[in-house]
């Protein structure tokens, strides 16, 4: 049954071991689920009543007609009867036939009579035997069932004598492995008592009398130990002896586990009282906190809106400055007509009158800088491990924006620059001494040997982008970046359908969300390795409840709203 | 060859094994005319502040012929790293399993980035990757090995001296060993730990290196020294700590004096570090640091040598006691030391106390002669195993194989570059058709042609790797090789294309598996094997991806056809399994896999009968099986309806079809592999289970034979499946048994590797390109 192409195993041995392991199945399996209380309970079927016999009325015995036909035939004889003195020849002429006559037809009358009442008893009989033959029938019917009950049941008390019997071998069983144990701990105490005594042996007289003190103790412990295998035994006596009583104790046990479930009941109730006390009262602070992060909120957003109001008057000024500039320097305006021609980037079809509102846009909506810059942080370690952010391999960072990012990278003397097409928002990364370029981005990593960046990143952007620019900027990003480099891509996450139906549209310059997997996808599809998304900042303290049905109603709601999607360029040659 | 090699702490003088060893690899290939530089922080040593500049930046030539460049040390978050740090070190053993991370990715992320870091050792990495032929980077841990390795990819050999402790199961130490072209180890059983750590993908590049012992020439009278005063003695050398378990030996060398209190066997430490000597002074001598001719006479005059230490990649100590022809005892528990002392029979294997103790009585009462006999066994295999000259010549051999070779240059050349396409029903991730179509063409390009994959479905996660089907791409084709198995709307095209062409063919099920449950498909597959022959006379060369399928061919009128076998490389599964998953399969229930799709000719519904059987001796068992259904299948109905009828929800999974991570989690943690399927053209999980280690059961039947090859292990009939279930209770149940067939499997797995598949396919190529030469009478081809 077994073959192998390995010398090392042996087939017979193997075999040896599958045929007791098996038998060991068949055991198992033939003894049903192996515990007792676990065997089938046979049901025998209701035993048939066995019909009363039918009561029969048996016709009388038919009138004997035989006296009278012989009375008849002996007249009949005697009226033939002849004188005896006439000679025997001619005795027939002298005989008197006609009562002879009538006589035997008064006789075969008779037996006509008789006859016909015999064949109407033999009809009435008939129909007794088969009233009779009827009942015999349905007895034997019910006989039938009887043995099949029989059987049944003969069934049962075998089973039911293997159970005992089986649950006697458990019995022994135990007792033997106690008994055991018992054994192996008796000859540890032994092994012990040995190894004591020796030392007692070997040591000085001191010593051996401490140790002695020892053995006895050990010793006593040890008899104890043979007190302890003594009751053990005992008990397991006792067990096996229960095993008669189990019926009852069963019963007992039943009620008392009624008892025991109405006490529960009763409990469970007390408690459900005190949870609905419990709720009330963490309502109500749950309230008050509410109020609270309520008032520290509209205080916040006052404050936010202080800032950003100042924030947008002097970008609107460092605005109007630079378009001053441009005015009056020799080459400014011409130098517009220079950009390149592609106009369907990142807002570059935006004239920079809208540079200002965009800053103090996203002061208002993006998040204070702090709060940004912390959120951003999670990426370090990966620009660190893909070894990005030194001289030959430094960090671009597409659509810098407000340069929260660079700022960190900055200050982790991670090498890296930032492009943006937005004039009022690199003013304040130059203020921040960030290194960035003002120009459209594509155009800008087309500028790029390939193989020269060591990440690129670009945080809300590609949802400003149309499909054939975001595949653009893609085709790009791989071409500059050197093999292992590291692409980071952060987005609104659609999948919270407050992002998604709301929270999106609140930036005008916002094509369409940018689904998860799609992004992915589109970076696996420009031949992007170990891709994989991050999804990041769920909606802190809000859930509708912890239950299993709600758990997808919550991330809908109060799930992720980003998420970074990152992939590496391949680094096999 | 330019070298470096790259360590956090350097010097001539440093104690510990990877400080020591880096510097006599580094002298060693110097004196070898190699050109080295070592790479090291300002940081003095482990045992100094891991933030604090000691030595200054820079390069120095040192005497020996070899440069070092140091690097300064960056400010570290001490607090942060301690907190991390100890929790990693009190976690309690049984937590750790390999393929889980033992802490959160925080807190791993923050023990990794607080250790000893340097940004200018790796920004000289990155910039400096192009200058060096290859980079020997050790031990594992700290910040410039394992961003180090990041920064230069397959050029980086790591040298890990790895042992079995909690930084070991660190996913960021696991990408590091996914991510080094070469992995080194000191010792056989190093290597095995590596292989249950982080599995399969390592098994191709790793190699076992070993590491020399310098013995015996640094013997100098001057030092003074009375080994002869302490009489009879066994030695211990090294830190004394308790990761070094040296209060293991301490204790049971009083259980053994209280034993034979008489005896004369005095206990002797040498070594940095202090011991509780616990009132044993009279017995147990600490003579503290000991200089190196110290240890030469120490280490001539003992009886024999301990070493209790589990946290051993290679012992130093254990080698030199060997060079000395000194019998070694080994800690059981350490997979390094003891699977060595086995093999060179030099010496004991204890694990406890009690056996410690015993194993001191043993040596009390060896004879001078038993204890040269185990002695001289262990030489004689140190002699081999830790020679310097022996291991530098491995060195030089590994080193040289992973500087890329030249490919091999096309044997034939033609005047315009050819174009040799493959053409294929659908492109699929992970599965293995496709994985063969892919090494094919890579392959081909690298025979200097261009090559790519048509497809008629692709799926996305592959579609970067290839292009849909269309005629234009046939058309522009110098020669296709086309996959088949059913034929799909493509074969026509295929059949009508008048240029060299080959097939290789995937095989075709049976239909009367499918008259069952799924007639209208039998018929398709009906029809897919009468239209073989019509084929046949189409194709000259035609391959099978086994004996048995190529016979089919031939049996189909084919003319030849050869064996081209699917190749399975174990790289594909660097990275961590899905950890959830991980953590739930690795809970002490058995686990039985059978990965492959669901379908009648797979057998599954007998699987499922045999593993009620099995349920019998192993209650808690859990059958997992693996692989897609198609949607409404009536046999996965079948399956399912039969696992609920039978009461076996709780043990039976059926998955469906699972992510590469979660696959890989299956077989990491699978103790059987148990195939009974009735028809397979090649079966790939089966070498896929053998790179796992996990032992495989399988039915003979149709290729099953020969895809195992030397280790098969098979039933031949199906008619008691409790005897089969009682196999399989066997394979997992007996070591012996089961240690038996992994190394038969070892062996198998192998045989499948892309190298193999290479040489056949270049003849292909050669034989397409023969015939288009006789095609064109050979105007624009020069054959070489």
């Amino acid at each position: 049954m077994i073959e192998t192409t390995i010398p090392e195993i042996n087939v017979s041995d193997l075999m040896e071991q599958v045929r007791l392991k098996a038998a060991e199945i068949h055991k198992i399996e033939t003894s049903g689920a192996g515990s007792i209380a676990q065997s089938p309970r046979i049901e025998l079927p209701p035993l048939d009543v066995i019909p009363l016999q039918p009561v029969l009325l048996l016709p009388k015995p038919a009138p004997s007609r035989q006296e009278r036909i012989l009375a008849l035939l002996t007249e009949a004889r005697e009226r033939t009867a002849v004188r005896k003195w006439i000679p025997k020849p001619f005795r027939v002429f002298f005989r008197n036939q006609d009562d002879y006559n009538r006589a035997l037809l008064d006789g075969v009358a008779s037996l006509a009579k008789a006859n016909a009442e015999l064949a109407s008893r033999v009809e009435q009989l008939t129909r007794c035997l088969d009233v009779e033959q009827q009942w015999l029938a349905e007895v034997q019917q019910r006989s039938v069932g009887h043995a099949t009950w029989m059987e049944a049941a003969s069934r049962l008390l075998d089973s039911t004598f293997r159970q005992v019997q089986r649950f006697r071998e458990e019995a022994r069983e135990q007792l033997d492995m106690a008994t055991a144990k018992v054994g192996t701990e008796f000859a540890e105490f032994r092994r012990r008592q040995d190894r004591v005594e020796e030392f007692a042996r070997k040591s000085s007289l001191e010593s051996e009398r401490s140790l002695r003190k020892g053995v006895d103790a050990l010793v006593g412990e040890m008899q104890a130990l043979q007190r302890q295998s003594e009751t053990m035994a005992e008990r397991l006596f006792n067990l096996q002896t229960k095993s008669d009583r189990d019926a009852d104790l069963r019963e007992a046990a039943g009620s008392r586990i009624h008892d025991l479930q109405s006490d529960l009941a009763r409990a469970g109730q007390h408690l459900r009282n005190l949870q609905a006390v419990h709720d009330r009262m963490t309502g109500e602070l749950d309230r008050v906190a509410a109020s609270t992060v309520d008032l520290r909120r509209s205080i916040t957003a006052l404050d936010e809106r202080h800032v950003s109001d100042g924030a947008y008057f002097r970008m609107e000024l460092s605005q109007q400055a630079s378009l001053l500039r441009q005015w009056f320097s020799p080459r400014g305006p011409k130098n517009n007509q220079k950009l390149p021609p592609s106009r369907k980037e990142t807002g570059a079809d935006m004239p920079g009158r809208f540079d200002a509102f965009y800053v103090s846009f996203e002061d208002r909506f993006r998040g204070p800088r702090d709060e940004i810059k912390k959120r951003v942080e999670i990426y370090l370690p990966l620009i660190r491990e893909a070894g990005a952010g030194v001289s030959k391999a430094r960090v671009l960072d597409v659509g810098c924006g407000r340069g929260e990012w660079l700022e960190l990278l900055k200050e982790k003397k991670v090498q890296a620059s930032g492009v943006d097409i937005n004039s009022a928002m690199l003013a304040q990364c130059r203020e921040r001494k960030l290194q960035v370029v003002q120009a459209d981005a594509i155009s800008h990593l087309r500028t790029l040997p390939k193989n020269s960046l060591g990440a690129v990143t670009g945080f809300h952007i590609i949802e400003h982008l149309e499909l054939e620019v975001l595949m653009d900027l893609l085709a790009e990003t791989i071409r500059v970046l050197r093999p292992g480099g590291i692409a980071i891509f952060e987005s609104p996450n659609c999948k919270n359908i407050v992002v998604g139906a709301t929270n999106f549209y609140v930036d005008p310059t916002h094509r369409n969300p940018v689904f998860p997997e799609t992004a992915e996808f589109m970076l696996a599809s420009h031949g992007f390795e170990r891709t994989r998304i991050e999804y990041l900042s769920p909606v802190s303290g809000m859930s509708l409840g912890n239950s299993k049905e709600l758990a997808a109603l919550n991330e809908l709601l109060y799930g992720p709203q980003d998420y970074g999607v990152i992939a590496y360029k391949p680094d096999r040659k | 060859m330019k070298l470096a090699v790259v360590i956090p702490w350097f010097g001539r003088d440093l104690k510990g094994g990877a400080e020591q060893q880096a510097w006599q690899i580094a002298s060693r290939l110097a004196a070898r005319k190699h050109d080295v530089e070592v790479l090291t922080t300002c940081c003095r040593s482990f045992q100094d502040d891991w933030a604090t500049n000691h030595l200054p930046p820079g390069e120095v030539k040192e005497p020996e012929g070899f440069r070092t460049r140091r690097f300064p040390v960056d400010e570290r978050d001490r607090a942060s790293f301690d907190a991390a740090c100890s929790n990693l070190l009190n976690l309690p053993r049984e937590i750790l399993k390999p393929g889980v991370s033992p802490v959160s990715p925080d807190d791993a992320q923050k023990f990794v980035d607080e250790l000893v870091k340097s940004s200018a050792l790796q920004q000289f990495l990155v910039s400096q990757r192009e200058h060096f032929d290859a980079f020997i980077f050790l031990p594992y841990l700290y910040g410039p090995i394992i961003h180090g390795i990041m920064a230069v990819g397959d050029r980086a050999c790591l040298q890990p001296c790895l042992h079995d402790e909690a930084y070991a199961y660190l996913p960021q130490v696991a990408d590091a060993f996914y991510r080094a072209g070469k992995l080194f180890f000191n010792s056989e059983g190093e290597a095995e730990l590596a292989l249950r750590l982080f599995g399969p993908a390592i098994a191709t590049k790793s190699v076992v290196i070993g590491e020399g012992v310098e013995t015996g020439s640094l013997l100098r009278s001057n030092e003074h020294l009375e080994p002869a005063a302490l009489g009879r003695f066994v030695l211990y050398l090294g830190r004394k700590e308790a990761g070094k378990n040296t209060d293991l030996l301490i204790r049971a060398f009083s259980q053994f004096r209280r034993v034979r209190p008489n005896s004369a066997l005095r206990l002797v430490f040498a070594g940095h570090g202090s011991v509780e000597l616990n009132g044993c002074r009279d017995c147990i001598t600490d003579l503290g640091l000991i200089s190196d001719a110290q240890k030469e006479q120490l280490l001539g005059r003992c009886l024999a040598l301990a070493q209790p230490s589990v946290n051993e990649s290679f012992s130093r100590a254990m080698m030199e006691a060997w060079h000395h022809g000194k019998p070694v005892a080994v800690n059981g528990r350490c997979l390094a030391t003891s699977i060595e002392a086995r093999r060179a029979n030099g010496g004991w294997i204890a694990e406890n106390e009690d056996d410690w103790a015993a194993l001191f009585v043993e040596i009390d009462r060896a004879t001078p002669d038993e204890l040269q006999r185990l002695g001289g066994n262990g030489k004689r295999h140190a002699e081999v195993v830790a020679d310097w000259d022996k291991v530098m010549q491995r060195y030089e051999h590994e080193l040289i194989l992973i500087t890329p070779a030249t490919p091999p240059g096309p044997f034939i050349r033609a005047k315009t570059p050819l174009t040799i396409n493959q053409f294929l029903p659908n492109l699929s991730y992970g599965d293995a058709i496709s994985n063969e179509a892919i090494t094919i063409r890579d392959h081909i390009r690298t025979l200097g042609f261009r090559s790519d994959i048509y497809a008629r479905f692709i799926d996305p996660k592959v579609a970067h790797e290839c292009h849909p089907f269309s005629m234009d791409a046939l058309q522009a084709s110098d020669a296709a090789i086309y996959h088949h198995s059913i034929g799909t709307e493509i074969t026509p095209h295929v059949v009508r294309f008048s240029r060299p062409k080959c097939l290789i063919y995937h095989n075709i099920t049976p239909a009367e598996f499918f008259d069952d449950f799924r007639p209208p498909f039998a018929d398709i597959l009906r029809k897919g094997r009468e239209d073989l022959p019509v084929l046949a006379p189409n194709f000259l060369l035609s391959y099978g991806d086994s004996a048995y399928n190529a016979q089919e061919l031939a049996q189909s009128g084919f003319h030849k056809p050869k064996v081209l076998p699917i190749c399975i490389n174990p790289e594909k599964w660097a990275f961590l399994p899905e950890p959830e998953l991980m953590r739930r399969l690795s809970d002490g229930r058995t686990n039985i896999i059978f990965v492959g799709r669901i379908a009648p000719n797979k057998k599954q519904d007998d699987l499922i009968t045999g593993f009620a059987h099995y349920l019998a001796l192993d209650p808690t068992a859990r059958l997992f099986i693996i692989g897609a259904a198609e949607r409404d299948d009536p046999y996965a109905a079948y399956l399912f309806e039969m696992i609920t009828r039978r009461g076996l929800t709780d043990a039976v999974h059926v998955t469906g079809s699972v992510s590469e991570g979660q696959l890989a989690a299956y077989y990491r943690t699978a103790h059987l592999f148990w195939c009974m399927s009735e028809h397979e053209g090649f079966c790939a999980p089966l070498i896929e289970a053998m790179w796992f280690d996990v032992p495989v059961l399988a039915f003979r039947s149709s290729a099953v034979p020969e895809t195992l090859g030397k280790a098969a292990l098979m039933f031949t009939d199906k008619t008691d499946l409790a005897a089969v279930a009682a196999v399989a209770r066997s394979l997992i149940t007996e070591p012996k048994m089961r240690e038996t067939l992994i190394r038969s499997q070892r062996r198998q797995r192998i045989t499948f590797l892309s190298t193999h598949l290479e040489r056949i396919l270049t003849e292909a190529v050669e034989q397409m390109l023969l015939e288009k030469g006789k095609s064109l009478g050979s105007p624009d081809l020069q054959i070489l």
